[in-house]
């Protein structure tokens, strides 16, 4: 997983601090916590991806699938409608999630061939 | 290959539900002493496909050709249809954790032919703690390749086949499906295997004097269809009439036509887009 810079920078520092800490005999415990803390602090920064496969290209159609990626793994969503965090693409975005992929429409020009599951639509965080 | 034959047991409307929805559940089929012996036979043999199986006449008679199973069988394939060539069995150690995992098995095709049947067999009771195979009902009319589907996750209307020791389902080859998520612990053993056809597709199933052309519903009755009604209904007529070796008598017309709208076009004693000669 790519991490920002900034906080590479960070726990680099906060490792020589230890390091130097260590060479005079005062390495505490809570010094190692704060690398512990910086480097869940640097997964916090990667970016969550939520798949939504909707009814149509409507941002208000119902969802029929869904897929969460947060903090680098795949989270388990329930499989009943009512009990997924949204409902729609709209409700998503509501919550702050930014669309980055519209449904492609070239892949389904030809209605005779009916191509995977519905509309989808790539949200980030 | 080894044939076999029996009644067929299903009417064309279980064909049809079938057709729409791309499996059937057939619950507690296989005796219990049956699966007993079945799941000792797995401990001895826990290979992925434990083909010595098939040397055994008593999975041969109670598994394989099982009456219920069997009879279902026997309508979808035809007389003297063929028996599994290869077993497999999907045996897990539980629990495990499972993310995603949603594909159609290699060689799928989306056509409206049933030239084969994908099986599976729970020799142990599977409730939802043990990881069911989960199925996506009418995913056989689908087109995607196992490879686009493997970030879908979570899908509306999925059905997970947790079921009793003894089951045994029939899937269209081509249904989506995964496993899921065992949160039990212990050994589920889960035994797949493929029938074939040898016969030409005819309507050579249990006749229901009433059934009307007309009236068959074909329809998934959905609320939010991934797919267009008319699509939806078309597409299961399509597989149907194949299955009767009538599908040069079919041609779609589209619009409000047959099949989409064949109850309500009965109704009014016109049925638009009725293949000719037809019952």
């Amino acid at each position: 997983m790519a991490v920002p810079t900034a906080h590479l920078t960070h726990i680099r520092n906060q490792l020589e601090k230890c390091r130097n800490k260590l060479a005079q005999g005062s390495l505490t415990r809570d010094d190692l916590q704060t690398i512990i803390d910086a480097l869940d602090e640097a997964e916090r920064h990667v970016q969550d991806i939520l798949y939504i496969q909707a009814a149509s290209t409507a941002l208000e159609s119902p969802v029929l699938g869904m897929s969460l990626y947060a903090n680098g793994r795949r989270i388990p969503l329930p499989s009943n409608r009512t009990e997924l965090p949204y409902q729609s693409v709209i409700e998503a975005m509501r919550d702050g999630w930014h669309i980055i992929s519209f449904p492609n429409t070239a892949l389904v020009m030809d209605d005779s061939i009916t191509y995977g599951l519905g509309c989808e639509f790539i949200l980030e965080k | 290959m080894k044939t076999y034959n029996c009644k067929p047991t299903l009417t064309d409307h279980e064909i049809i539900e079938f057709c729409k929805y791309g499996y059937l559940m057939l619950e507690e089929v296989v005796p219990d002493e049956i699966n007993e012996r079945v799941m000792a036979f797995c401990d001895a043999h826990p290979e992925g496909n434990p083909n010595d199986f098939l040397k055994e006449a008593w999975f041969v008679d109670q598994v394989l050709c099982n009456a219920p199973a069997a009879g279902a069988v026997r309508s979808l394939l035809g007389r003297d249809y063929g028996m599994p060539l290869t077993i497999s069995n999907h045996r897990v150690h539980c629990p495990r954790e499972i993310n995603g995992g949603w594909h159609c098995d290699d060689g799928s095709q989306r056509a409206p032919n049933v030239d084969y049947l994908q099986v599976f067999y729970y020799p142990q009771a599977t409730p939802l703690e043990m990881g069911p195979t989960e199925v996506l009902p009418g995913s056989h009319h689908l087109s995607m390749s196992s490879h686009f589907m493997k970030h879908l996750d979570s899908i509306v209307d999925a059905r997970k086949t947790a079921a009793p020791a003894g089951s045994i389902f029939i899937t269209v080859y081509s249904i989506w499906h995964r496993a899921t998520t065992a949160t039990a612990a212990g050994i589920r053993n889960l035994i797949k295997y493929t029938y074939w056809r040898t016969a030409a597709p005819a309507r050579d199933w249990v006749i229901d004097p009433d059934f009307r052309l007309e009236n068959a519903d074909f329809a998934t009755g959905s609320p939010e269809p991934r797919r267009d009604w008319s699509r939806v209904c078309h597409d299961a007529a399509r597989m149907y009439l194949w299955l009767r070796g009538e599908l040069n008598n079919y041609e779609w017309i589209g619009g409000l036509a047959w099949p989409a709208s064949a109850t309500a076009a009965h109704a009014r004693g016109f049925c638009p887009g009725l293949p000719a000669d037809l019952t």
